[in-house]
């Protein structure tokens, strides 16, 4: 008996396409020169590149102002960028969650608390400490906010051990979250006005406030994270069919679970400390990618989440300039009017919400 | 014909958060074939599922032991079962906007690389999958658009993708019509026959499970639980009482599906009474065309049964000559 097979059968491709990584690539190095070209002082295009290539530019002073402030914060703007977008998209997996960002499990309330601890503390007995720490001035808000978020990131590592169930976990990660949170409002109840303002100021986040020196402990701790989060598409893959078709799949879950969860605190919690609390990547990358390649498969969704990440973090930036103004924008203010819409506009188009996650 | 997955002694149920364990049911002592489809039929709350996880491997036992091939499947690594068991599970899948083909694609995750990137010896499982189940037209579909029917056969194409010897499915009918229904079920007996797997699924669908299980699994409630070929079970009163104690009549005559297919070819039948009903079925399952008039006699293949309910008797004639059997199991096992 002879089978029909007159149907042709079109086996789609699986992984990444070289075009799509390699448009966005470009899209990132456009970006990039950008960002360093546009500002309350204008570079031309050709300046910009004859710098970087060791160069003299038209004028002295274009040099030093790309020295010193556009290129560390653009390099600040591509790897925090990158860092809050993929934590995002493990953080939704893990959870599965749509809503799910890399601060689902408290890491930025967690540096909140250390900010605030520095920052807000006003009785002499605690200047005292703080300053024999070391903890004033721009690095120690870094190590203060590190701290916060290791404590919770090591709460949560901790129960993470011992909960089986996922929900659980995100539950428990979010009250630490809450729990932190009403203590920065305690302090900022009790502390001066002045001090309050040098708090909210960093709460608006800013990719500018990141320096040459800081840059060597920021940038290797940001690319470890980001190199780590391409050994862990496999496991993603396999939990998107949930803990138990995981299992079976022969992927230890618990194990799986603690990497992620390192993973993303690591990315989201040294980002936080350097950058402030920037809404929004986090949650729209993802989707957005989702979305563009039209797929959930982690071995495409982490290289694009990443480049994409970092490309819109420039952008954000950018326009929070005002390019041709001395106004600045708060950050969040930008990530957030980009972020929503995002969401809002795929809620609607598709439902791909509802469609990539279990209601 | 050596066993696949077999069960000593075993004990399921659960260790509560104290050290009382809470046994559902004890003495479990059973084993899966290759080449045959085993359905584990039984009231809710029975511990169906129970069993179906802790032979699985996905929970502990809480008394004896459950072996793969030759080796006890609770100590194996994850990684290393995951080559010889896999599962379908009744919880529906949401995965987004993944084609049926990258979720089918998932199963070779015990073979991948770190990367878990595919060669093409892996996506030619990958197809082979789909196409077994005739899920091969549905590649390049996402799942979300997938009808119930067309999900589960992409499930299924996902399990086989391990390249598995034992297949466990919970309740994979649980969600479809009957025509569906019937396709996996149909599905499932072919695959066990053809690939030389064992396959277990737990199901409610007591008529279709009869029809076409090659042994059944009854798990009363509290247990034990009765192993049997489906007809037997259906002739030795098993199936009746254990439908029964549950305020359920099980009415043997019933048969919603006449199953057409007889690459056997025609058999003589001569019998009276449930004897003659349940060994109709039984050769009807292995693939005999049933024929009862007063020509039977001639064909190549003919049984006759004689004796009184207790002491039947099989009387199987065929070229080679004439042999009495004692029991249905016996006639099924010289004739298939």
């Amino acid at each position: 008996m002879i089978k029909s097979t007159a149907l042709k059968i079109t086996w789609p491709q699986l992984g990444l396409r070289r075009m799509a990584l390699a448009g966005l690539i470009a899209t990132l190095i456009g970006a990039f020169l950008l960002s360093l070209a546009l500002g309350s002082v204008q570079i031309p295009l050709d300046n910009v590149v004859r710098i970087l290539l060791g160069g003299t530019p038209d004028k002295a002073t274009w040099s030093d102002i790309l020295f010193k402030f556009r290129l560390p914060k653009a390099l600040t703007a591509v790897l925090a960028g990158g860092a809050l977008a993929v934590s995002g998209l493990q953080m939704q997996t893990l959870f599965r969650n749509p809503l799910a960002d890399p601060y689902i499990l408290g890491v930025s309330s967690g540096a909140s608390l250390g900010v605030a601890l520095v920052m807000l503390s006003t009785g002499a007995a605690a200047v005292k400490v703080v300053g024999s720490l070391g903890l004033y001035g721009d690095l120690g808000l870094v190590v203060a906010a590190s701290l916060g978020s290791m404590l919770v990131l090591g709460l949560v590592l901790l129960v993470a051990q011992r909960v089986q169930s996922t929900l659980t976990l995100l539950i428990l990660g979010l009250m630490f979250g809450y729990l932190t949170s009403a203590l920065v409002s305690l302090l900022i109840y009790f502390s001066l006005p002045e001090r309050i303002q040098l708090f909210s100021l960093w709460s608006a986040g800013s990719f500018g406030g990141v320096t040459w020196s800081q840059q060597r402990v920021f940038t290797p701790v940001i690319v470890t994270g980001l190199l780590a989060a391409h050994l862990l598409p496999k496991a993603l893959n396999a939990l998107l069919l949930g803990d138990i078709y995981a299992r079976s799949l022969g992927v230890n879950v618990v194990q799986s679970r603690r990497w992620i969860i390192l993973c993303a605190s690591l990315l989201a919690g040294t980002a936080t400390a350097f950058c402030g609390p920037i809404g929004f990547l986090g949650v729209a990358v993802p989707h957005l990618c989702r979305t563009l390649f039209n797929t959930a498969d982690h071995r495409v969704l982490v290289p694009t989440t990443m480049l994409l990440g970092a490309t819109i973090a420039l952008l954000a930036d950018l326009i929070a300039q005002l390019p041709g103004s001395q106004t600045i924008l708060p950050l969040n203010v930008v990530t957030s009017l980009f972020g929503v819409p995002v969401i809002i506009w795929m809620l609607l188009r598709q439902q791909q919400l509802r469609a990539s996650f279990a209601g | 014909m050596s066993s696949l997955l077999k069960s000593h002694q075993l004990a399921i149920g659960y260790k509560n958060a104290g050290r009382a364990m809470s046994t559902v049911v004890d003495q479990i002592t059973v084993a899966l074939q290759p080449g045959e489809l085993t359905c584990l039929i039984g009231p809710n709350g029975a511990g169906k599922s129970t069993l179906m996880r802790t032979l699985a491997g996905m929970q502990p036992p809480l008394a004896g032991t459950v072996t793969l091939g030759e080796q006890a499947l609770h100590r194996l690594p994850p990684a290393v079962l995951a080559k010889q068991l896999a599962v379908v599970l009744t919880e529906r899948v949401e995965v987004g906007n993944l084609s049926a083909y990258a979720l089918v694609a998932l199963g070779r995750h015990p073979y991948t690389d770190w990367r878990g990137r595919l060669r093409q010896a892996d996506e030619a499982v990958v197809r082979q999958a789909m196409t077994t189940v005739g899920a091969d037209q549905l590649a390049a579909r996402p799942v979300s658009e997938l009808s119930d029917g067309e999900r589960q056969k992409v499930m299924i194409a996902r399990a086989l993708a391990q390249e598995p010897e034992v297949l466990i499915l919970d309740e994979p009918t649980a969600f479809l019509d009957l025509p569906r229904r019937v396709e996996i079920m149909q599905l499932l007996h072919n695959l066990a026959r053809e690939s030389r797997r064992a396959i277990l699924l737990s199901t409610h669908d007591l008529d279709l499970a009869l029809r076409m299980a090659d042994r059944l699994w009854l798990l009363p409630t509290g247990g034990p639980l009765l192993v049997g070929m489906p007809e037997e079970l259906a002739l030795n009163g098993a199936l009746a009482q254990t439908f029964q104690s549950e305020g359920v009549e099980f009415d043997a005559a019933v048969g919603a599906f006449k199953i057409q297919r007889h690459p056997c070819g025609p058999i003589g039948l001569t019998g009276h009474g449930a004897a003659a009903l349940w060994t109709a079925r039984a050769l009807e399952r292995i693939g005999f065309e049933v024929i009862t008039d007063n020509n039977s006699e001639q064909l190549p293949f003919h049984v006759r049964i004689a004796g009184v309910n207790g002491s039947t008797r099989w009387h199987v004639t065929r070229t080679s000559g004439r042999t009495e059997y004692r029991s249905l199991a016996e006639v099924v096992e010289n004739l298939v």
